[in-house]
């Protein structure tokens, strides 16, 4: 197993609000790693560093380190811009822009300049397949992206992420705005993917979890209180606080 | 019918009355605009009116061609237009998407409280600052002109063009921003090719509202670019546009009746018929563009 990803003592705080607390995981390549953990607990926050999505807030602080591959992510020469075209995200709440499938699709190579019809032909075609969407917008694709069911929208914002040949694609929650058949079509889609990408999922549904990862990780109140298999998280957690949550005590 | 019910339909009447007195007066200012204009026609055939390039109804020789106050209206408007649009829309961006929260929330009310300066103030800064300040750069500059008369006008304009932007762009979902952010688009590449295009219709409408208040704007033509009707797209001579030729006429003596009173109507006619349009292409564009987020 290669690691990709590795956090070391993160600790990040909003202003005086400290949300993560001497987090330090390490995330494997080609895996699917769950992160749970009730409301609150920081493991978006934990996402949301790894692309450095967090920038954009005034107050935002982080000490501690995070590498991929081997380099310093938050490292003053790192190009932000080139990280997050290799750690892609998929969000809670399907966010298409206000364009076409086609153009949706084409947006991440577009802002890379690369405007030969015959490469984005290729480029959307490939992606729409591998996210499961092609058969369904293949006849459509200079409609608007905004009138795809939720489930489609979601799939729509996967094949963009495929699109820019991410490395790890990051979940904060992707089905919690679906319905269970658009949800079971988007794990079947994970699964799928994990074959050739990182995989790492914030959820709030440990069924989910558990169905689909390799890994798990269990946040609390701003720390990582247990990190390991996830058959071993579910049914032979060494935490208390871990048993308790995976049964539906709390959270 | 019981006293209680009677109660009930003179409140609903009183209201229904309150709130029909703007339309009953738009209505009624429409109305007199037509009379007067039917008139006015009865006396210059449409035909001189829309392709004579001579404005000159108090002259010996009458002309009554508004294109030569089209021309001047036309020209301020295009000059303030070329000045609010880059300059609002920029700061517009830049208090949306580059400035610290802190400052766009004390910022946002200054600029609103500049539109709160009265036009008359504009239209004397023109005169006695911008037209010297132009003089020294353009010698063959006239101390009437449209040039510094637009260009102050546009100055007016940029509050309400840089407000009602930064809302429109402002309004789009976080959740766009973040969505092409993950895909690795720079700030400026989110501003145009997310942004912008999403806030189109707010945008447009803002563009269109500056334009409208360009063409009705009064004082600052009246004071700086001169009161002289002229066919021409020259920035540096005085012209006259449609709003100050009313000015003008309506503080001499016209009596009633007399042809020259009612070109003031015809050109307030011509004016409300340019500003319907621009609504009415404002109100196409926005339903047209119009997004609708989830």
């Amino acid at each position: 197993m290669q690691k990709i990803i590795e956090a070391s003592n993160l600790r990040v705080s909003f202003g005086k609000t400290q949300v993560l607390k001497n987090v330090s995981m390490t995330l494997h390549k080609d895996k699917i790693t769950a992160i749970i953990g009730p409301s609150g607990c920081g493991k978006s926050t934990f996402l949301r560093c790894l692309n450095r999505m967090n920038d954009m807030y005034d107050n935002f602080k982080l000490e501690g380190a995070i590498s991929f591959k081997g380099d310093n992510v938050y490292a003053k020469e790192t190009d932000v811009i080139e990280m997050r075209r290799r750690i892609g995200m998929v969000f809670q709440k399907p966010n298409p822009f206000p364009s076409s499938i086609y153009e949706n699709v084409a947006f991440g190579l577009r802002i890379q300049n690369i405007n030969d019809k015959k490469i984005l032909d290729e480029v959307v075609e490939r992606s729409l397949k591998k996210a499961a969407l092609w058969d369904e917008v293949k006849d459509r694709l200079g409609n608007s992206a905004l009138r795809l069911s939720g489930g489609q929208q979601q799939r729509l914002c996967i094949a963009r992420t495929i699109a820019v040949e991410s490395e790890v694609i990051l979940f904060d929650e992707p089905c919690s705005a679906l319905d269970p058949t658009s949800t079971r079509k988007i794990e079947d889609l994970i699964l799928e993917l994990k074959k050739h990408y990182t995989i790492i999922i914030v959820t709030h549904n440990m069924h989910q979890a558990k169905r689909i990862s390799d890994f798990t990780g269990f946040f609390h109140l701003g720390e990582l209180v247990e990190f390991g298999e996830t058959k071993k998280i579910f049914e032979d957690a060494k935490e208390k606080l871990t048993r308790d949550y995976v049964r539906g005590d709390f959270g | 019918m019981t006293p209680l019910r009677l109660k009930e339909k003179v409140i609903e009447s009183t209201f229904f009355l309150s709130s029909s007195l703007a339309i009953f007066i738009n209505l009624a200012i429409i109305a007199i605009l037509t009379f007067e204009s039917y008139g006015f026609f009865h006396k210059v055939s449409p035909i001189d009116f829309f392709t004579d390039t001579q404005w000159t109804p108090f002259f010996y020789d009458k002309h009554y061609g508004i294109l030569s106050l089209f021309a001047g209206t036309f020209l301020t408007t295009v000059i303030a237009l070329a000045v609010a649009l880059p300059v609002g829309l920029i700061s517009a961006i830049y208090l949306s998407e580059y400035s610290h929260s802190r400052f766009r929330v004390s910022v946002k009310p200054m600029l609103e409280m500049i539109a709160a300066v009265p036009t008359v103030v504009y239209g004397y800064f023109a005169l006695l600052f911008v037209t010297p300040l132009l003089k020294n750069i353009i010698p063959g500059l006239a101390s009437f002109n449209s040039l510094s008369a637009g260009i102050v006008m546009g100055i007016m304009i940029i509050p309400l063009i840089a407000s009602l932007s930064e809302d429109a762009i402002h309004a789009v979902p976080l959740m766009l921003r973040e969505g092409a952010f993950a895909l690795g688009a720079t700030r400026l590449q989110v501003v145009r090719r997310v942004l912008l295009p999403a806030a189109f219709s707010g945008i447009a409408a803002s563009v269109i509202l500056g334009v409208s208040r360009a063409i009705g704007e009064t004082m600052i033509v009246a004071i700086a670019a001169g009161l002289q009707p002229r066919f021409t797209l020259n920035p540096l001579v005085p012209i006259e546009t449609v709003t100050s030729y009313i000015v003008q006429v309506s503080q001499g003596d016209a009596a009633a009746g007399t042809i020259e009173f009612q070109t003031i109507f015809v050109a307030g006619a011509s004016l409300f018929v340019m500003t319907f349009i621009l609504n009415t292409i404002s109100y196409g564009l926005r339903k047209r563009y119009m997004q609708a987020y989830v």
